[in-house]
């Protein structure tokens, strides 16, 4: 809606008409301080041919052909003929799916190696200017373990002990020493929040707001109100400019790093992930963003998602939930089911299965599979074209990346798995993994499955998986 | 396909219609059964079995006239399996200390600390996990997480149980003393792994002499080592090999350390966890240790556990050691599932075989449990702990169709299927599914 006045990260626009007298200031929100180094290799072109393909967006091929060049997928389909000279890889009895992407994930802080690193910054309730990706550590063994097992994009968030917890780093599985070099180009930046019981207890417990819901809202709402007239400031401040002259005199408005993460939400620059269980509560996060133009993009655990379908279709909320039998842990927690994953799927709201966890998310599929039998089970319309896009499509959308990957579709990215067998079957396991056409494992080539620095050992003992 | 959905048509059917526990003999046929014991598998198989044990097994049996009997089309039926350490039924939400028995913070219970008291045959989960095919259980309880300003080793006492609604749980009281060692033990004792081995040792020396002792007097020693009276009494059942020593334990050296000191001390182990139990796998096996592996973790936690590997389970057995599977790591205190899907996922991806994968989910696991005598098999005379199963067991879209606990029908929808059901129907009537 600002993005007239200012330049927003999509669109990096100008605010005078004539370009070359233009003087284009970037929204606060909007920058990109950290931008990503990744650059994928060029590699030459390959087919797969004879593979059953999940696209994640249609009906599934039998027999299938795709095709990667020049980083992408130049076409998919049954009737494809392969262009001389193109390496072919037989994949007869074999499935292909898009690269797995969790948009739940703390891969690479805090656990490895014993060392917690501080990513839940409990320091106080809103910590929005904090970016995550300055404690991730790229040398994590838990990254080739994600590539080995088939995930191609990762979102790791900030943990959850704060209302603002901070930006979400948003990575491509490739092997790099520096974060900088996995992070998906152009992508936006995730803000994570939270509501309910783990800022309620953590601050409570000393003495300090939030002790209750009640508390945290009103922290919540105070912060959307100064967002709100964060943007607005800047807003005129644009306008002021345009309106003078190059020699303006208008001061800028203080820079507030904590604003600049919740004004992006009201901008559409910072897509907002709100760690939330319970129904009631995220109906409260709802109307109080609604107040003041803040679009929360996704839920996340969100257990009780499945109480309303109709509001989280109507406000076109994403849900980035948990496999089948994930709860129970805490009170807001307790009213876990699974069918929830596949009730939101078949009332077409989009929904995500996540892991949160370093060992479950190599097994994505399993746990998807696994809703979808509950679901099927209880008599739901849900099948595995669904159920693969509960695992690539949707928290592709979740990032605001379905039009770079998430699917097998011309012109995207060939973030790509060759799998063993269905992938909804517990013996099902990655053969060949590609990230942007390049094939970063190959399961027959234990050469092609480095381990990482840290585990690099004079007793040659490591496993990757 | 087709025969399983009339199989679960009925499953439904009985669930909704008929009292869980009727006094009456079962009798299923046409089953393929894995015994997981002597009998090994049948074809085309029978088991007739009542309230109290399993009366005969085979084929071609004589099925007495009163007998319920429920065709299994041909699908698989086993002993349900036994999921070796977890805190299933003692922590109901782990988050809130008031309605978590998983562990204690006080000072004074340590190895005294029975999980037998803690159980709640109520607690939603159980049925979660009945509903995976599991059907016995070693609950263990954990070492308190939070801080610890008082040193202490010993989480407490362990018991075997039966997922069983409307009778006793407990099929073993003192079913091993919970340990913690290695890295995170020697936090727990002010640091330094020879401080916790020492510590021990001692405490063992106590719990010896205050049971030999007619007095029955605490020394100042046994007082300082943090140990009540109860504490003693439970640590002398190891000490007189009446009950293992259940050793949460990782690093490959912490592993060797451990079975000097047992066969020093003349004690019985298991190990709990040992995530790089592997590269010590023929000493663990030479020394006959068993081992609760966790299926799922590969990921080195720290520089004490760098081997970490999902080849952990296969190595240990292809050594020769016996193992059965705890819950999984991704949520160790409150993701209280069966392992066996991701049991499962090692079959093929690791060099665990089919068969090992069963035999550790169902009687290797029983024995762990102290309880392969009455369950973890198919035999004549055994508890009927039975599953029929949908389809392959270790797939992940298997389900049972039916789950026997001493030979009662018991029920597998969850709490979560009953709400989702609820929302369900309102979902339909507002418009917002079909």
């Amino acid at each position: 809606m600002l993005t007239l006045l200012l330049a927003s990260a999509a669109g990096n626009m100008a605010y005078a008409e004539d370009a070359s007298e233009a003087h284009p200031i970037t929204a606060p929100w909007a920058e990109d301080p950290y931008p990503s180094t990744y650059k994928p290799e060029t590699v030459a072109p390959v087919a797969i041919t004879n593979a059953t393909i999940l696209t994640a967006a249609g009906p599934a091929i039998g027999s299938g052909t795709l095709l990667i060049e020049n980083n992408k997928i130049r076409a998919v389909g049954a009737n494809i003929e392969v262009p001389d000279g193109w390496q072919v890889i037989d994949a007869s009895g074999q499935w292909v799916t898009p690269g797995i992407i969790d948009a739940h994930s703390h891969a690479g802080t805090a656990a490895v190696p014993g060392v917690e690193d501080g990513l839940n910054e409990m320091t106080g309730p809103n910590t929005a200017e904090m970016f995550a990706e300055f404690s991730l550590w790229p040398q994590s063994p838990v990254y080739p373990r994600l590539r080995n097992a088939g995930v191609t994009t990762i979102q790791v968030l900030p943990g959850s002990a704060n209302i603002f917890g901070g930006r979400t780093a948003i990575l491509k599985m490739v092997p790099s020493t520096t974060i900088q070099g996995m992070k998906f180009p152009g992508a936006k930046y995730g803000l994570k929040m939270v509501c309910g019981e783990n800022p309620t207890r953590v601050y409570g417990a000393q003495n300090r707001a939030p002790m209750g819901r009640s508390g945290l809202m009103a922290m919540m709402r105070k912060y959307f109100a100064d967002a709100a007239k964060y943007v607005e400031d800047w807003t005129g401040y644009a306008d002021k400019l345009a309106d003078e002259n190059i020699d303006s005199d208008a001061a800028a408005p203080a820079r507030d790093f904590q604003l600049d993460s919740i004004a992006g939400g009201i901008t559409g620059d910072v897509r907002i992930n709100t760690h939330c269980y319970r129904a009631e509560d995220m109906t409260n996060v709802l109307i109080t963003a609604k107040e003041y133009n803040v679009k929360v993009s996704s839920f996340h655990h969100a257990i009780e998602a499945y109480k309303i379908m109709g509001t989280l279709k109507e406000t076109d909320t994403c849900i980035a939930g948990w496999g089948p039998d994930w709860g129970g842990f805490k009170m807001e927690a307790y009213d876990f089911s699974s069918l929830s994953i596949p009730m939101l799927s078949e009332a077409g709201v989009c929904v995500a299965v996540t892991s949160d966890s370093d060992e479950t998310g190599q097994h994505l599929n399993i746990d998807a599979a696994r809703s979808l039998a509950a679901g099927q089970r209880a008599g739901l319309d849900v099948n595995e074209e669904d159920a693969i896009r509960w695992i690539t499509y949707y928290p592709a959308k979740i990032l605001g990346l379905e039009k770079e990957t998430g699917t097998l579709e011309v012109g995207k990215m060939a973030d790509v798995v060759i799998w063993s067998a269905n992938p909804f079957s517990s013996y099902a396991h990655p053969e060949k993994v590609f990230i942007d056409g390049v094939e970063v494992f190959d399961r027959s080539d234990a050469s092609a499955a480095p381990l990482s620095d840290y585990e690099i050992t004079p007793s040659d003992k490591g496993d990757t998986q | 396909m087709s025969l399983v959905k009339p199989l679960i048509a009925a499953c439904l059917a009985s669930i909704a219609l008929v009292p869980v526990s009727i006094a009456e003999t079962t009798a299923i046929t046409n089953a393929h059964i894995l015994t997981m014991g002597p009998d090994g598998e049948i074809q085309n198989g029978t088991i007739v079995f009542d309230q109290d044990k399993i009366i005969s097994i085979g084929t071609r049996l004589r099925i007495p006239s009163d007998a319920k009997v429920i065709d299994a089309h041909g699908q698989v039926v086993m002993p349900g399996f036994i999921m070796t350490g977890t805190s299933l039924g003692i922590s109901n939400l782990p988050s809130y200390g008031s309605l978590d028995d998983s562990s204690t913070n006080n000072p004074y219970v340590t190895a005294a600390y029975d999980v037998r008291y803690a159980l709640n045959p109520d607690d939603p989960q159980i049925v979660v996990a009945k509903s995976e095919g599991v059907t016995g259980a070693l609950v263990t309880p954990d070492l308190w997480t939070g801080s610890a300003a008082d040193p202490r080793m010993f989480a407490g006492t362990s018991t075997s149980v039966a997922l069983a609604e409307d009778e006793d749980m407990i099929l073993r009281t003192s079913a091993g003393i919970v340990m913690v060692a290695g890295t995170s033990g020697a936090s727990k004792v002010g640091g330094g792994r020879p401080s916790e081995i020492a510590l021990f040792r001692s405490a063992l020396k106590e719990a010896r002499s205050y049971t030999k002792s007619r007095k029955r007097e605490l020394s100042r020693s046994a007082t300082s080592l943090g140990l009540s009276p109860l504490d003693l009494e439970a640590l002398a059942r190891v000490a007189d090999r009446k009950e293992p020593l259940l050793v949460d334990v990782h690093n490959a050296t912490d592993i060797l350390n451990m079975i000097d000191i047992a066969k020093a001390e003349g004690i019985d182990l298991v190990l709990l966890g040992a995530n790089e139990g592997w590269t010590v796998a023929d000493q663990i096996a030479a020394a006959n240790i068993p081992v609760i592996v966790d299926p799922e973790v590969n990921v080195p936690g720290d520089l004490s556990s760098k081997y970490t590997t999902n080849e952990n389970a296969a190595r240990l057995i292809a050594a020769g050691v016996k193992v059965g599977f705890k819950a999984v790591h991704g949520r160790p205190f409150w993701y209280i599932r069966s392992p066996r899907s991701v049991v499962g996922r090692l079959v093929g991806y690791t060099d665990l075989s089919y068969g090992d994968a069963l035999i550790a989910l169902t009687i290797h696991g029983a024995e762990i449990a102290g309880i392969a005598d009455q369950t973890g098999s198919l035999e004549e005379g055994k508890r009927a702990d039975i599953v029929i199963w949908d389809g392959d067991p270790l797939e992940a879209m298997s389900h049972p169709a039916y789950v026997f606990i001493n030979g009662r029908e018991q029920n597998i929808t969850t709490r979560g299927e009953l709400l989702g059901k609820r929302y369900l129907e309102i979902a339909r009537k507002d418009g917002v599914l079909r």
